[in-house]
């Protein structure tokens, strides 16, 4: 590798983690407690302990939906989540079909019998909601997910870069070594070099399955607007259905036409993403892998009769894919703190990649020459390459 | 050649099971996966702290 094309490969490395570094520190910081949000939300409500008893039965089911229409009259149940792992019933309701989902509370119910169980969010639900919105999009909505999205572009052209000036860099020395007893700015060089290495492919994986989400919304109107809206053309113009067939009668159907998938979720007639005339009965797969993968059922919701079953798209399976492999979660609790110890592994190499840009002083700038103050470590590295080139 | 050097061999190693470790964790069902994902995870973090306390 010649002067010049270290030069570039240093130039993409050297900008590319100044433009992402304080974006990535921020998801790594509210990363944290994502990994660890089931355990969060059981500590805040615990989930029931009734377990072999028969659960989300349609007596229980349609005696959740009644309650709620007793609780609010005037409101419309918008969406009926199967919370499988602490066994409840999750309604969420809003004054019109059509609100947004901003506007919806929640109402939970046992999965047993169908009681009230609580009325309003979860403590604890707003601060883990505030951390995911933070992460996910900086308050921002679609253009904050897009801006982070490339941000994550970004990471993964320095976790590249990185890894091609690893050889000229440490030219003369074994995988791992770290120089004590040279300056100071070598020594935190060397271990940028190495935390940067043995963590590189799960950051990579991590940073890539980020960008992957970061486009779901663009992905999933992306599908509606292809592969749904034609099917739901004839029913666009009808008001949202207040539906006649009980949501147990609808997930019943939507099971029976897919053998061997579970329903996670059931959304109520509405123009929001969804049909005004249907329920749409979101189902999953039993196995850890095809569990992330939804395929979603619209159930006529006069008759409760199954009108269309969609297929999911290659790149929403992707995205389904990807999703766990970018939180962690599908492994059990060791994994979780594995992961959580590499995100602060991360913040070390992002904040040694600072310190090795910015950290500069006198010597550096009399040992980096034409270079910035900052690059002190790199320059001395450069100047040792090029004396040899 | 880049890749016969042998600094390079233990980076492809680690990256190597860290992938297969993380994706056979979310293909294969119960212990023997979770036991492939805190491998492919414990695997890079055991290989920091070991050259970290060796310097």
């Amino acid at each position: 590798m010649n002067n010049q094309v270290l030069r570039r490969w240093r130039w993409w490395h050297k900008w590319s983690s100044i433009v992402c570094t304080l974006f990535l520190l921020m998801l790594c910081v509210t990363g944290l407690p994502l990994i660890f949000s089931d355990e969060i939300s059981n500590f805040f409500d615990p989930p029931a302990s009734d377990a072999g008893a028969k659960l989300f039965g349609a007596t229980a089911l349609d005696a959740a939906v009644s309650g709620a229409h007793s609780a609010y009259p005037k409101e419309s149940v918008r969406l009926v989540y199967l919370d499988h792992d602490k066994q409840r019933i999750l309604l969420r309701l809003s004054p019109g079909p059509d609100d947004t989902f901003d506007h919806t509370h929640q109402m939970t119910f046992s999965a047993e019998s169908g009681v009230l169980l609580h009325d309003g969010d979860p403590p604890g639900d707003s601060v883990m909601d505030f951390i995911l919105r933070l992460h996910a999009e900086m308050l921002a909505g679609l253009p904050g997910e897009l801006f982070l999205g490339l941000m994550g572009v970004a990471f993964a052209v320095a976790i590249v870069s990185g890894v091609v000036l690893y050889a000229p860099f440490s030219r003369r020395m074994g995988f791992g070594e770290i120089r004590r007893k040279r300056s100071s700015r070598l020594r935190w060089l060397d271990m940028h070099n190495l935390i940067g290495l043995t963590s590189g492919c799960w950051a990579m994986i991590v940073g890539l399955t980020g960008v992957m989400n970061s486009l779901a919304t663009p992905l999933f109107g992306l599908w509606e607007m292809r592969d749904v809206a034609p099917i739901l053309g004839p029913y666009i113009h009808d008001p949202a259905l207040a539906p006649h067939a009980p949501v147990s009668v609808a997930i019943r159907a939507a099971e029976a036409a897919l053998p061997g998938m579970a329903t996670t979720f059931v959304t109520y007639p509405t123009h929001i993403s969804g049909s005004p005339d249907h329920y749409v009965v979101w189902t999953q797969g039993q196995s850890k892998l095809r569990s992330r993968m939804l395929t979603p059922v619209l159930v006529d919701s006069r008759t409760g009769t199954v009108a269309f079953v969609a297929a999911m798209p290659w790149y929403l399976r992707m995205l389904e894919i990807c999703r766990p492999l970018h939180f962690g979660d599908y492994g059990g609790l060791t994994l979780k703190w594995l992961w959580a110890l590499l995100d602060v592994v991360t913040i070390a190499v992002l904040g040694s990649g600072v310190y090795l840009l910015f950290g500069g002083g006198r010597k550096s700038r009399v040992v980096a020459g034409d270079a910035t103050a900052g690059e002190a470590a790199l320059a001395e590295e450069l100047l040792l390459v090029e004396g040899r080139t | 050649m880049l890749l016969l050097r042998s600094k390079w061999w233990p980076p492809i190693w680690i990256s190597v099971v860290t992938f297969v470790g993380l994706v056979g964790a979310l293909v294969v069902e119960g212990p023997v996966g979770d036991i492939a994902g805190a491998v492919g995870l414990g695997a890079p973090l055991l290989v920091t702290v070991w050259f970290l306390r060796r310097a």
